[in-house]
């Protein structure tokens, strides 16, 4: 039981959408994320991925049914301030996210919020640059960073409330190329070395082949979940869902139709490369 | 008829200690009907360069002309001459504001004066464009929404427009798949048909290369290359690695298939061809 950080059961989000009627965002969503998990969510856009996320640190209170955030439910009688300790959010735009003018200013301002003392700040503020490789910048201005390095710091952020999972929504979605592998790996490595639980909502599906585990969502259900390996070797039927595979997986699938006995479960290009010398 | 920038720079905040110089002496000529992709590391300059095409910001030096009119002139002609250029901004729930998403995407085709049948109709078609269903999305407010769907509206509110000149401002960040693809091939389609001219400021390499017929790479407020897809990414690596541009994926995946000796040409550039590829070579290989 120890070993899950949230879960959710029956899981309901209803908006008000204005004009007095409801939108169901989430329609009965279970799912179980473990320690040190690295997960990541797929799905079309308003298929309830960020509606599901700001549930895991009490952004958004259930319509119906539960989420359990290390065993404390989220509801307006629990313990908010407790919950968003544990699990921390960063999201798409790096811009909105900078509140300080100096770089470690900035990711010092969740602990002083909670009331840190000023030494365990000062240590924190230097683990968490240092966990994000950003030591070198911590009196630099966050505005004149690049997106890639504003990402970054945001993550830092986070971190010095040292939390115990960490929600990135699109952390890429407005990343150069660079950027976007600056974030992709810091997180990773963030999990591997530290064992940081993530969860990674992203329409990069290259980026979630490095997740442990994906999810697939669809109006407001989870509607496949498995490793990268399961969902995505099933080119079709992501597709259909107006996903995409990666392109490694979408090649070799025409290869095998054309039958060419290959692997069924290729989705990097190195394994494309591989199975191929092996062929003939 | 074209857009034509004659040594433009622009400073932002200039006479301040925060004085910065986005773009610098850049000199170009977009003719209409182009599809020029415009790609480039984030704090190049390519926003900053592309506010200038409809004006929203003025030369610090320089001029920027559409159709020759010189768009800092405070003129009828000129103000007239910007509206033709519709942009769809990088942060586009910044661009949005009514109440419903009926109001937000009708705002621009009641600014042209159209009657109200028509702004209804461009509404739909709009709407239509970028996937959203009209009856269950029209009455809603803009600002309850996903992401994605905020992103979409704010194409619609553009596209309401029927602008000549196009221009989109990273427009598939928070796009879905499925989305992004449909919306850029009912841009192509416009294009096709309508024979209006396209800017597509991207960091989608996949984009740039099989949509656009010409490529501004930019660096450090400059353009630092300026040419057709293919040459762009086929030419030197360093500089585009320096210039923040990684190759598309297509690229990527043939170069690692001929790292591992599997001979397949250099330029294959669509999942068919390499496909193709691949199997004759397999075939060959059978042979012998
Ligand atoms: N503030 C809100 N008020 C009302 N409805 C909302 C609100 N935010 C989202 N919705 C609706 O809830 C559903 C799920 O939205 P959500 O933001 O969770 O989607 P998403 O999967 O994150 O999409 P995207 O990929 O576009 O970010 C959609 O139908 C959306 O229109
Ligand atoms: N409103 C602004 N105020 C001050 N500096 C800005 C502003 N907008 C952009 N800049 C600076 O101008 C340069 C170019 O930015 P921008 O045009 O946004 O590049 P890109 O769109 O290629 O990421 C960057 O150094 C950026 O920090
Ligand atoms: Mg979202
Ligand atoms: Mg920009």
């Amino acid at each position: 039981m120890d070993d899950i950080i949230i879960q959710t059961k029956d899981l309901c989000h209803l908006y008000p959408n204005g004009d007095g009627e409801l939108i169901r965002a989430l329609d009965k969503v279970s799912v179980t994320i473990r320690r040190g998990e690295f997960v990541a969510i797929i799905g079309t856009n308003g298929s309830g991925k960020s509606t599901l996320a700001k549930h895991f640190n009490a952004l958004l209170l259930p319509s119906a049914g539960q989420c359990l955030v290390d065993g404390l439910p989220v509801s307006d009688t629990g313990d908010m301030w407790a919950i968003r300790q544990k699990v921390g959010m960063v999201f798409q735009n790096p811009d909105n996210q900078i509140v300080a003018a100096v770089v470690e200013e900035d990711v010092a301002f969740g602990p002083e919020n909670l009331g840190v003392p000023p030494l365990e700040i000062r240590r924190r503020v230097d683990d968490a640059l240092a966990a994000v490789d950003m030591t070198d910048y911590r009196l630099h201005a966050p505005h004149l960073l690049s997106g890639g390095q504003k990402q970054r710091i945001a993550i830092a952020g986070v971190l010095a409330i040292r939390p115990d999972c960490l929600v990135l929504d699109e952390p890429t979605a407005m990343l150069d190329p660079l950027g976007r592998e600056e974030v992709l790996s810091t997180v990773s490595r963030l999990n591997k070395e530290q064992g940081m639980t993530v969860v990674y909502i992203t329409h990069f599906m290259e980026e979630a082949v490095f997740a442990d585990r994906v999810l697939v969502m669809d109006k407001g259900r989870i509607i496949r979940e498995g490793t990268p390996k399961e969902i995505f070797s099933c080119v079709e039927e992501i597709a259909a869902l107006g996903l995409e595979a990666p392109l490694a997986a979408e090649v070799a699938w025409h290869l095998r139709n054309r039958g060419l006995d290959l692997p069924a479960d290729i989705i990097t290009d190195e394994e494309l490369a591989l199975a191929l010398c092996q062929s003939n | 008829m074209s857009i034509k920038l004659e040594a433009v720079s622009y400073t932002y905040m200039p006479g301040t200690p925060y004085e910065k110089r986005a773009i610098s002496d850049i000199s170009l000529e977009i003719e209409k009907g182009e599809f020029v992709a415009i790609i480039g590391h984030t704090g190049s300059g390519k926003s900053t360069l592309v506010q200038h095409l409809n004006g929203l910001l003025h030369p610090t030096s320089g001029r920027v002309l559409v159709d020759d009119i010189d768009l800092a002139a405070k003129t009828p002609e000129a103000k007239k001459i910007a509206r033709s250029v519709g942009m769809v901004f990088q942060y586009p729930e910044h661009q949005l504001f009514a109440e419903t998403i009926y109001e937000d995407v009708a705002f621009g085709p009641r600014n042209l004066k159209l009657d109200e049948a028509e702004v209804r109709q461009r509404v739909e078609l709009a709407m239509e464009f970028v996937g959203l269903d009209y009856g269950k999305f029209a009455h809603r407010s803009p600002f309850h929404l996903s992401g994605g769907q905020m992103r979409r509206v704010a194409i619609a509110g553009v596209i309401a427009m029927q602008p000549d000149y196009l221009v989109l401002d990273e427009p598939s960040a928070g796009l879905d798949p499925a989305a992004r693809n449909a919306i850029f091939a009912e841009i192509v389609q416009l294009y096709r048909t309508r024979g209006i001219t396209v800017i597509l400021v991207t960091h989608n390499m996949e984009e740039a290369a099989r949509l656009a017929d010409r490529m501004l790479v930019m660096a450090k407020g400059e353009v630092r290359m300026d040419g057709k897809p293919k040459e762009v990414f086929r030419a030197d690596r360093e500089l585009l690695h320096a210039a923040g541009v990684d190759v598309p994926r297509m690229v990527e995946l043939v170069d690692a298939l001929r790292l591992k000796g599997i001979d397949i040409p250099e330029d294959t550039v669509s999942v068919d061809s390499l496909v193709r590829e691949i199997l004759a070579r397999q075939r060959r290989e059978n042979a012998c």
